[in-house]
């Protein structure tokens, strides 16, 4: 069971081998995954900026005089200097871990039956939330700025009944057809589903 | 050249010396965490990287702890 790194809107019509498809820990055998995304690649843009900075710190304080004939004495030996480079090194790559793990692992599920939002906001911290098919009150998407215009990514708000949560996908790809897969798996369950509603 | 030798007034390599090793030992710690915690997300979400990423994790796992033992050899020595 697999999924691909491109998370993707996928038709119930192309489910030929349930074997191909996403699968997730609450999956019950009947449920067919409708719509799994993740936050859009482009909002990695700025962890990865910050780590190609981070990168770049070693060699470019190799540039900046620190010996005995510079202002600030602050020479170090050959090994100190070679093991605070590893360290500093080994920082950035578990920071750059971090952040695509949490990139990664935060997806937005539609089944057949149910929304699913999983949460990781951070390494020690997770929330599964979900709701039926049938709670659902409103289906929103909002997307605005210049990056979400030339992306094509935005929010989707799925308003529940009464106290049950209510659902954000933020920053997934193409949110519009989002919204529409959402109505019209809610349209087949009933039309009436969503009269006076949208 | 005149100027502040911060060199000669503190022991700068021993003070670095020993903040790399409260480093490495802290990463060991978190990096093992991580471990926990990819294996927890796998779970949740099953993927195609998953190998790859449990791989990662443990390789970094790895990197603290030679990191760690390698630094504590240095300030023996």
């Amino acid at each position: 069971m697999t999924l691909p790194l491109r998370a993707g809107t996928i038709e119930p019509m192309n489910q030929t081998n349930s074997t191909k498809f996403p699968h997730f820990e609450t999956q019950s055998l009947d449920e067919e995954v409708i719509v799994f995304e993740r936050a859009h690649f482009f909002t990695n843009v700025g962890w990865t900026i910050l780590v190609v900075v981070l990168i770049l710190v070693p060699p470019a304080l190799k540039l900046i005089p620190f010996g005995n004939n510079s202002p600030i004495n602050i020479s170090l030996s050959q090994t100190t200097q070679f093991v605070l480079t590893l360290s500093w090194y080994l920082f950035v790559v578990a920071y750059a871990f971090q952040r695509f793990l949490l990139w990664f692992f935060n997806v937005y599920i539609v089944t057949t039956k149910r929304v699913v939002d999983i949460d990781f906001f951070n390494l020690f911290y997770k929330q599964i939330s979900s709701t039926t098919l049938d709670d659902i009150q409103d289906v929103t998407h909002t997307r605005g700025g210049v990056a979400q215009l030339i992306f094509d990514y935005g929010n989707v708000f799925i308003q529940t009944a009464g106290t049950i949560t209510n659902f954000e996908f933020d920053s997934i790809a193409k949110p519009n057809e989002i919204q529409k897969k959402v109505i019209n798996l809610l349209t087949k369950k009933g039309p009436s589903h969503f009269k006076g509603k949208i | 050249m005149s100027g502040f030798d911060l060199a000669s007034s503190l022991p700068l390599d021993s003070i670095a010396k020993i903040f790399v090793i409260i480093f490495l030992i802290g990463f060991t710690v978190f990096s093992f965490l991580v471990i926990r915690q990819v294996q927890v997300m796998c779970s949740v979400v099953e993927s195609s990287l998953s190998p790859l990423l449990k791989l990662i994790s443990k390789l970094l796992f790895l990197s603290g702890v030679v990191g760690a033992i390698l630094v504590l050899i240095l300030i023996l020595s």
